[in-house]
C-alpha cells in the first residue's frame, strides 16, 4: 500500500467538514501514516538561483541565469502558451517593472527562487515555509478544496495533495495575481489551476508544474524546476526588512541614504 | 528516553557545521522518534481572544472573571531602563502600525497559531506567516558570531513527556516590531514550556533580562482552539487603509473614494 493511499484512507473517516472542529485518527493510525512519508531535510533553493550571495546574484559579474530546457515558471524564463489577454498583461507589466519591488517571492515563485524553502511534512499536512515566512499549507488528509464560499484569492492559495508513492502530488487554486505580488511572477488570473509533482531524485527535487489558465492562457503551461540544497544554511534564517532603503522616483526604484542613527 | 533518542539522532548529525542531509537519521530512527511526539491539531488563541471577531474585540468575559496574564510585560519588574523604555513605549504607541504579532505577542494572539511537530523541529506559525523554529534534534545554540537579533528570535528546544521545553534568544526589542509587545532588550532570555492539558494549550513562560528587568518574569498564558477554522488562512494587507496624521493612525479613503483607479 502506497503511503498516499495509506494516508488518504486513514484520513477518510475523518474528512474536515468546513468549520468543524478537528477529529484526529489514532495515534497508531499517525505513527504509521507517518512510516510512509519521505524526509526532504534542508534549505532548497532553485537550481539556476543555487550560490546566490548578499549582491542577489548567482553568478560572479551577474552572469545571466541558465533557462532550462523545459522553461521555468519566472517571468524571465517560461515557455508558456500565452494568449492575447496574456500577453497584454505581460506588455502592461513590463512597463512598470523597473518601479516595482515585493514583499516575498509569492507564489508560484517561491518554489524556484534563491530563498531556501524548506518542507515539513507530516500525515495531515506538509507545510512549505522559506525565509520571508511565506507559508504553503497542503492538505493531505483527504480533504477536497473548500466550497467556493469559504474561498477567496491569496498570495499562496489553497492546496490540497496526496502522495503517490514518494511524490508528493498537489492542487493549488484561488490564487491571487501573482505578478501583483511580485514582480518576477507571471500575470496569471484568480481563475488559474496548478498542479505540482515534487519528488526527491537523488539530491534533488524535481518540481514538476502544469498550470491552467482560461483567462491568460491558449492551453496547458508545462514547466519543470529543479530545487538544489544551499549549503551554509543550518537552520531557517529570517529575512525582515529593517534595512531596506528601497525609494521609488515615480517609474525606477531608487536607493535612499541611510537613516541617521 | 526521548532525551537519549534525540541525541542519538543528533549524533548522526554534524552539529559542528551545517546538518547535511547524508547524515540524516535512518528512517526507523525518525518513525521511533515521531511515534513518541504528542500531536496538537487546532489552531490556537489565547484565552484573552477567543471568540475575537473581525471588529477586533473579544466578547467581555463573565463579570468577576479572574484577570488574565498576558505577555505584554505591563507588569514586569522593570529597572531605570525598563521602566524608561516603557515610557517611551507609552508616548509613541498610538501612532504605530505592525505587519504581525511578533514575539512573543505571536503566543498570546487574536490571530491563530498551529503547532507542527516533527523529530527535528517543533514549528509554530500563526496566519501572517509568523514562523517559529524550534529545532529539537539535540543542537545548542549557535555560536554568538553566528547569531543576531531577529523578530522572532533563535529558539532550540527538547521534550520532556508530553511538554515541549524551550530556550530563545536573539530577539529584537519586541515593542519595536509590534507595539502591543514588551520592552525587553536583545540580551533577554526566554524560557517556555508548552503542554497540552485536556483541551486547553498551557504556555509557562519566563523572561531574563539583565539589561530591562530588576529580576525573571513569569506567565501563563492559556489558548483555547478557536472555532470555525478547518484550515490556517492567509492575512494579508490588501485592504490596509491605516494612514498617519501628526503622530497618530488615522483611516485613508478607498481608492475609489479618493479617485484613485
Amino acid at each position: 500500500m502506497t503511503g498516499g493511499s495509506l494516508a488518504g484512507m486513514l484520513f477518510a473517516a475523518v474528512a474536515l467538514p468546513s468549520g468543524s472542529a478537528a477529529q484526529e485518527p489514532t495515534p497508531q493510525a499517525r505513527v504509521e501514516a507517518f512510516a510512509q512519508l519521505p524526509y526532504w531535510p534542508g534549505y532548497w533553493v532553485g537550481e539556476t538561483a543555487a550560490g546566490t550571495t548578499i549582491s542577489g546574484m548567482a553568478q560572479p559579474g551577474g552572469a545571466p541565469r541558465e533557462a532550462s530546457a523545459e522553461g521555468g515558471i519566472a517571468m524571465w524564463d517560461n515557455k508558456a502558451p500565452w494568449n492575447d489577454e496574456g500577453r497584454r498583461r505581460i506588455a502592461e507589466v513590463m512597463r512598470a517593472q523597473a518601479a516595482r519591488k515585493g514583499l516575498g517571492w509569492g507564489f508560484p515563485l517561491m518554489m524556484n527562487s534563491s530563498t531556501p524553502v524548506q518542507f515539513l511534512i507530516t500525515p495531515e499536512e506538509v507545510i512549505i515555509v522559506n525565509a520571508y515566512k511565506e507559508t504553503r499549507h497542503i492538505y493531505t488528509d483527504g480533504r477536497d478544496h473548500p466550497p467556493t464560499d469559504d474561498l477567496w484569492p491569496t498570495v499562496t492559495g489553497n492546496s490540497i495533495g496526496h502522495w503517490e508513492g514518494d511524490t508528493l502530488v498537489i492542487d493549488t487554486i484561488m490564487v491571487s495575481d501573482p505578478n501583483a505580488f511580485f514582480q518576477g511572477n507571471a500575470p496569471l488570473s484568480e481563475e488559474a489551476h496548478y498542479r505540482e509533482r515534487i519528488r526527491l531524485d537523488g539530491d534533488k527535487l524535481i518540481a514538476e508544474w502544469t498550470i491552467e489558465d482560461p483567462v491568460t492562457l491558449s492551453g496547458p503551461w508545462h514547466a519543470r524546476v529543479r530545487l538544489v540544497r544551499e549549503p551554509g544554511f543550518d537552520r531557517m534564517i529570517e529575512v525582515n526588512w529593517d534595512n531596506d532603503r528601497t525609494g521609488n522616483e515615480g517609474n525606477v526604484n531608487t536607493i535612499e541614504p541611510p537613516e541617521e542613527e | 528516553m526521548r532525551r537519549q533518542l534525540a541525541a542519538a539522532m543528533a549524533a548522526a548529525l554534524l552539529l559542528g557545521g551545517p546538518a547535511l542531509a547524508q547524515d540524516a537519521p535512518a528512517a526507523g530512527a525518525r518513525d521511533e522518534a515521531f511515534a513518541k511526539l504528542p500531536y496538537w491539531p487546532g489552531f490556537w488563541v489565547s484565552e484573552q481572544y477567543q471568540g475575537t471577531t473581525i471588529g477586533g474585540t473579544a466578547a467581555a468575559r463573565p463579570a468577576g472573571s479572574p484577570p488574565l496574564q498576558r505577555l505584554n510585560g505591563f507588569n514586569a519588574p522593570y529597572n531605570d531602563e525598563g521602566r524608561a523604555r516603557q515610557a517611551e513605549a507609552q508616548r509613541t504607541r498610538g501612532g504605530r502600525r505592525a505587519d504581525g504579532w511578533g514575539y512573543p505577542m505571536m503566543m498570546d494572539a487574536a490571530t491563530p497559531f498551529q503547532v507542527t511537530i516533527t523529530p527535528e523541529e517543533t514549528v509554530i506559525i500563526n496566519a501572517y506567516g509568523e514562523s517559529r523554529h524550534i529545532y529539537t534534534d539535540g543542537r545548542p545554540l549557535p555560536a554568538e558570531e553566528d547569531m543576531w537579533p531577529t523578530v522572532w528570535g533563535t529558539s532550540i528546544g527538547h521534550w520532556e513527556g508530553d511538554t515541549l521545553v524551550i530556550e530563545t534568544v536573539q530577539v529584537q526589542m519586541p515593542y519595536t516590531y509590534f507595539h502591543g509587545g514588551p520592552t525587553f532588550s536583545e540580551e533577554a532570555r526566554y524560557f517556555e514550556r508548552l503542554r497540552l492539558d485536556g483541551e486547553m494549550l498551557i504556555l509557562e513562560f519566563r523572561v531574563e533580562d539583565p539589561v530591562t528587568l530588576s529580576g525573571p518574569w513569569s506567565a501563563t498564558i492559556r489558548h483555547v482552539r478557536e472555532t470555525g477554522y478547518d484550515r490556517m488562512v492567509r492575512m494579508d494587507f490588501s485592504n490596509d487603509r491605516t494612514g498617519q496624521e501628526n503622530g497618530v493612525n488615522t483611516i485613508e479613503d478607498t481608492a475609489a473614494e479618493s479617485g484613485d483607479r
